[in-house]
């Protein structure tokens, strides 16, 4: 029992959501060691703590048996970690061979010896086996290249201990069987390896041993060979049901006439040939993990993205959407899931964030006077519906809470009178009490005949809320679940989970594959 | 697209060559003298000494608008060393050096410290000099053509080329090989590139964003030693487009505004372009004016081409 | 249920700091000299203020938008200079039309570059001031261009409501006070000016939203060419003449009045009124200058100290509230912790 790294008691905060509680576990030397969990398990708030970008609450980290305070990147790499994030530290208008050395560039006194550095660089290739040339800009690299940059300066610095947070998310299935070399070397040469991903074959084909998240709490840490597929999915998802997501029996459920039909829209790189259908008062969930590229989905129903083919009906008729504006008129409204950054208007008032998407209905073409009578009368219509808590109308929407600038989100979306409302993590970064006003909101939506798409990283909302749910595993669709479907097609964590890592295919009865 | 990505590479080149071309159709013999072409040479030395600065500051992704007070400020200076302090010819140099780190240090402490940015701040810069010349010369110009050593800095030459191109040569030299071989240049092209991975990295951004306006104020001295020693007049005037001038050649030539990519040897070709234009409109007897039109329209049409990948872009995503 | 943090009463902190210092300004300068007691004294000023300010008007919803024009100095002056040689043979009104028209679409032309051509808009109007620059010059062939028309030169020199002791107030002052207002109410009151604001907020945000965000930005270089028309007209008009280099760094006076109106640069924040204020304060400061002999270059520093410092205490606003909201923010944390570890 060689414990290289050890990790007690680490536990982080944000706004609104415990990240890290009281995690521990310990990592073995010269092991891969996975990481696994669901989308907002905790795992990347962990890798960041080690890798210096945040730092943790509470909690010790003991790297070689001596305690470690880790405050900044540089500190981190001095203890010998270093760490590949899923957005890359590259710099992109400097070479392979400038980004990896930047902070070590060979030469004296301030000249830098470019035939040094670029021997040096490929001497590190060839090390490596990679076929990147030391003296290519980094921004021209694809993806996959430059990830392998970063591994390659992740050996430069002889690091003994290196994280890697979802590599394979957007690599294809060569650039994978690369990367599989890479830490088969790296594995020679006495690494110990953290691997944060969710895809099973990976974590089954790489892994020594799997530690697992949930809600930001360690599971459990096993030996790979000791547990199967569906156990460990089982341990990723399996939690008590809380009392506060009741089932949706009691209301009615009926949906409509299909509102929305997706055909055979492909993007290359992102999607390829995604169908479905949205009906009238329906709540159609879009599961998947991340890198599934369900967002892209999402995202081109609103004009965010253009498909490459493949159309899309809007009540029996083909359209085109090419802006945020043309699905606005078309009555699609776009719930964002970063509210910081592209929903709220954080220096204007609530009212003002309320009514920008309809500004056609409170002035004459949009751009004329302003009737404030008009306006006031949608803001308190609107807040009260959904019980936003608020001082006045026109006080500043940043010192709303996180739950309560959502619900100031979504009603902007409904002041549009939209027929198909689309949702992105609509209940990120809130708390429980503002949740479950919102759950009952959707659901007096669909009974109102608004057709609802949803994505979600939490699988409850998917169970209790969906009506249906299509799940995508890199891009594809791979399952179509129904809730309260008396086959074997039901919406559970265990199927959702299944159909997103691309384990099982499940279809319900009548899907259209 | 693949004229595009061409006209990235060597545009500007091609464009000087171009501009050359006509000047030598329109003007014949007369253009390609030796005699002229050193002329053109002589007139761009200003401009692209003060250009390198320029090019090390927009590269990190900052902007510096005050080097033409800077270099207006010099000229007083020089004056004042000079005639009052009497402090010869060495001397006054040395002082407007330390007088640009100065002001160099005074725009890093502005955008560094103060956190303003760039562009405002050294638009203060630019009147806070303007002021403080006019200030210590209380408006009067300061004739200074009794010294014969300082006239020498602009009108000697070595082995028949003219001092100020020897030092723009040098100038140009230096500038390419920091810019190209040393630990400076790689970062002033990461801070401009990505500030923030260059920060955490562990690079100290501050410390560079400093040296890139010590750059500048230096350089832009150094152009106003040269014009000096040319005009032997210190006045509050001088240096009214300089600044300006100075960016249109840098950006002409290549170097990105948004930071990251520089590039020296395209901002001299830059530089001798609109050389070249002044000297044509010269011999054409057309009025120093045109060149504004012509340069204006050069850069707007530079711009555009720069960006016209992009502009075919624009519809996917 | 988690309630709203406590809030800040008024959700336009109407920010009063340039309204302040300028009536302390002129509280000073009236207990210092007679001259700051005289009515006719800040009608002189307001006039002043007028030239620069009604720009300004135009050039805030640029800056609120993210960009900024540099052309607009040299851009009045080819204007006028146009103007004034045309309106010999077409007379005065079709000659301000016409004044207005080639404002309009040069604007339009930068706004058209910078907006869907990507193209940075600093640099992109200093190339072209140097454009408007030199066929102005080519123009005019370096000499002035007199305004000859009685009718025309009222404009910039008429005063209203004369009465003994008391010149007037100055025409182009009321042609500014009339933009100050409708400028005013395009920004604050209609749809139009809550896009801007969107835009300035989170242009994400506001693009999600449904709206035109490439077409306002450029409406913003389209109004801006109408002030800057006016003012081109106002201008040549009270100087009797124009000139290829009339009014040099105009557009440099004209930033520093909307940045020292609050307009910071970066998150354009806005206000009409603090811009009108601003012109009224920086046309002061040129009064004091001129009138106490003050080496009229002490003025570059002052412009300079002005303008760096109200950036600086922009920030320093920006950041004071910053850190008030966190210490807010971190004691509603630890109140509400127990509930949110909620499983």
């Amino acid at each position: 029992m060689d414990t290289i790294l050890k990790i007690s008691g680490i536990t982080k905060q944000f706004p609104g959501v415990k990240a890290l509680d009281n995690v521990s576990f310990d990592v073995e030397r010269g092991e891969v060691h996975a990481v696994v969990g669901e989308n907002g398990a905790g795992k990347s708030t962990l890798m960041k703590i080690l890798g210096g970008l945040y730092s943790a609450d509470f909690g010790e980290i003991t790297i070689n048996g001596k305690k470690t305070a880790i405050r900044g990147v540089l500190d981190s790499l001095k203890s010998g970690i270093s760490v590949i994030y899923q957005e890359f530290n590259l710099v992109p208008m400097l070479t392979v061979a400038e980004n990896i050395f930047l902070t070590r560039l060979p030469g004296k006194s301030g000249v830098v010896n470019r035939k040094k550095l670029n021997e040096k660089c490929s001497e590190l290739m060839h090390e490596l086996r990679l076929d990147i040339n030391p003296s290519a800009m980094v921004s021209e690299l694809s993806v996959s290249e430059m990830q392998m940059v970063e591994i390659a300066k992740a050996v430069s610095f002889d690091s003994s201990i290196v994280i890697m947070d979802e590599p394979t998310a957007s690599l294809n299935d060569k650039e994978v069987a690369t990367l599989y070399r890479l830490i088969d070397d790296l594995k020679r040469r006495g690494t110990t390896i953290l691997y944060i991903s969710h895809r099973m074959k990976e974590i089954f084909d790489l892994s020594d041993r799997i530690t697992v998240l949930r809600d930001g709490c360690k599971i459990g840490t096993y030996n790979t060979n000791e547990i199967t597929e569906e156990e460990l999915i089982h341990k990723m998802v399996g939690r008590d049901i809380t009392k506060f997501y009741h089932s949706n029996d009691d209301e009615s459920s009926e949906t409509g006439e299909v509102v929305l039909e997706v055909k055979q829209l492909c993007k290359e790189g992102f999607y390829k040939d995604i169908s479905f259908q949205l009906h009238r008062g329906e709540i159609l969930g879009l599961g998947g993990l991340m890198g599934c590229h369900r967002e892209e989905i999402a995202k081109t129903l609103f004009g965010l993205m253009h498909p490459d083919s493949g159309t899309i009906v809007l009540n029996g008729k083909p359209i085109q959407i090419d802006t945020p504006a043309d699905a606005i008129r078309n009555r699609i409204m776009f719930s964002t899931d970063d509210r910081k950054n592209e929903g709220i208007l954080p220096d204007m008032g609530v009212d003002e964030n309320l009514t920008i998407a309809v500004l056609n209905k409170i002035c004459k073409g949009g751009n004329g006077l302003i009737h404030y009578k008009t306006e006031s009368a949608f803001v308190k219509e609107y807040t009260d519906y959904m019980q936003i808590k608020y001082a006045s109308p026109s006080q500043h929407i940043l010192h709303l809470s996180g739950g309560n600038q959502q619900k100031v989100l979504l009603a902007r979306s409904l002041l549009t009178d939209c027929e198909v409302l689309i949702l992105m993590e609509p209940t990120r970064g809130i708390d429980v009490g503002a949740k479950s006003e919102i759950y009952s909101m959707l659901r007096q939506l669909a009974a109102r005949g608004i057709a609802i798409l949803m994505i979600t990283s939490e699988t409850q909302e998917l169970i209790t809320l969906c009506d249906r749910a299509i799940v995508i595993y890199q891009g594809t669709i791979s399952g179509a679940l129904k809730s309260n479907d008396s086959g074997s097609a039901a919406i559970t964590e265990d199927n959702l989970m299944f159909c997103a890592t691309g384990n099982k295919h499940i279809f319900y009865e009548g899907a259209k594959q | 697209m693949k004229f595009l990505k061409l006209w990235e590479k060597i545009g500007i080149y091609g464009l000087t060559l171009f501009v050359f071309l006509v000047c030598w159709a329109l003007l014949g013999e007369n253009f390609v003298s030796a005699y002229n072409l050193m002329n053109v040479l002589m007139q761009i030395c200003l401009v692209v000494i003060g250009s390198v600065g320029i090019v090390f500051v927009i590269t990190s992704g900052l902007i510096d608008m005050s080097i033409g007070s800077i270099y207006t400020l010099t000229s007083i200076v020089v004056g004042i060393g000079l005639t009052k302090l009497n402090i010869g010819t060495v001397g006054s140099v040395v002082l407007a050096l330390l007088v640009g780190v100065c002001c160099g240090l005074v725009n890093g402490g502005l955008v560094v410290y103060m956190k303003i940015p760039p562009f405002v701040a050294t638009l203060s810069t630019m009147l806070a000099f303007k002021g403080v010349s006019y200030l210590i010369s209380s408006g009067k110009d300061i004739m200074y053509i009794s010294h014969e050593s300082f006239k020498m800095i602009s009108s000697g030459t070595i082995l028949g080329i003219p001092n100020p191109v020897w030092i723009m040569a040098i100038l140009l030299i230096a500038g390419y090989l920091v810019y190209k071989y040393t630990r400076f240049g790689v970062y002033v092209r990461a801070c401009g590139s990505n500030a923030s991975v260059t920060k955490i990295s562990g690079i100290p951004v501050k410390r560079v964003y400093f040296l890139c306006y010590i750059c500048s104020s230096v350089f832009a001295v150094i152009g106003g030693i040269i014009s000096a020693s040319r005009t032997l007049i210190g006045t509050s005037t001088a240096g009214a487009t300089y600044g300006i001038d100075c960016i249109c050649a840098v950006v002409l030539g290549g170097t990105l505004m948004a930071g990251g990519k520089g590039n020296i040897i395209g901002m001299f070709f830059a530089a001798l372009l609109l050389g070249f234009m002044k000297n044509m409109l010269n011999m054409l007897n057309l009025e120093f004016y045109y060149q504004y039109v012509i340069t204006g329209f050069i850069l707007v049409f530079a711009l555009v081409m720069g960006n016209l990948r992009e502009l075919l872009q624009a519809r996917k995503v | 249920m988690q309630k709203s943090v406590k809030t800040r009463s008024a959700r336009k902190e109407r920010d009063f700091s340039i309204a302040i210092i300028t009536l302390l300004f002129m509280a000073v300068l009236a207990l210092i000299h007679p001259q700051y007691r005289s009515i006719n004294n800040y009608m002189n000023i307001l006039r002043e203020a007028s030239f620069v300010g009604i720009a300004a008007l135009g050039m805030l919803n640029v800056i609120i938008t993210n960009n900024t024009d540099l052309s607009i100095g040299t851009m009045m002056a080819l204007a006028a200079v146009i103007m004034l040689k045309l309106m010999p043979t077409v007379g005065v009104p079709a000659g301000i039309l016409i004044c207005i028209l080639i404002c309009v679409s040069l604007s339009l032309l930068n706004g058209y570059l910078v907006v869907y051509c990507r193209i940075s808009a600093f640099i992109l109007t200093l190339g072209m001031q140097y454009a408007f620059k030199g066929i102005a010059f080519i123009i005019t062939h370096q000499k002035i261009i007199a305004a000859k028309d009685p009718l025309f030169t009222q404009i910039g020199n008429m005063n209203l409501f004369a009465t003994k002791g008391f010149d007037g107030i100055p025409l182009p002052f009321v042609i500014f006070l009339v933009s100050t207002i409708i400028s005013y109410i395009l920004l604050h009151r209609t749809g139009f000016g809550r896009k801007l604001f969107a835009i300035s907020n989170s242009e994400n945000a506001a693009y999600l939203a449904g709206i035109n965000v490439k077409l306002v930005k450029l409406l913003t270089y389209g109004i801006l060419g109408i002030f800057v028309g006016i003012a081109s007209i106002m201008i040549s008009s009270r100087l009797w003449m124009a000139s290829a280099e009339m009014r040099v760094s105009y557009e440099f006076d004209v930033i520093t009045i909307v940045v020292m109106g609050g307009a910071a640069l970066t998150c354009g924040k806005g206000s009409v009124i603090n811009t009108f204020i601003s012109s009224i304060f920086f046309a002061m400061i040129y009064n004091v200058i001129n009138h106490f002999n003050v080496d009229p270059y002490w003025q570059y520093i002052l412009r300079a100290v002005l303008l760096a410092l109200s950036i600086y205490a922009s920030n320093l606003r920006v950041v004071i509230r910053n850190k008030l909201d966190q210490h807010r923010f971190r004691k509603e944390i630890t109140r509400l912790m127990p509930e949110s570890g909620d499983k």
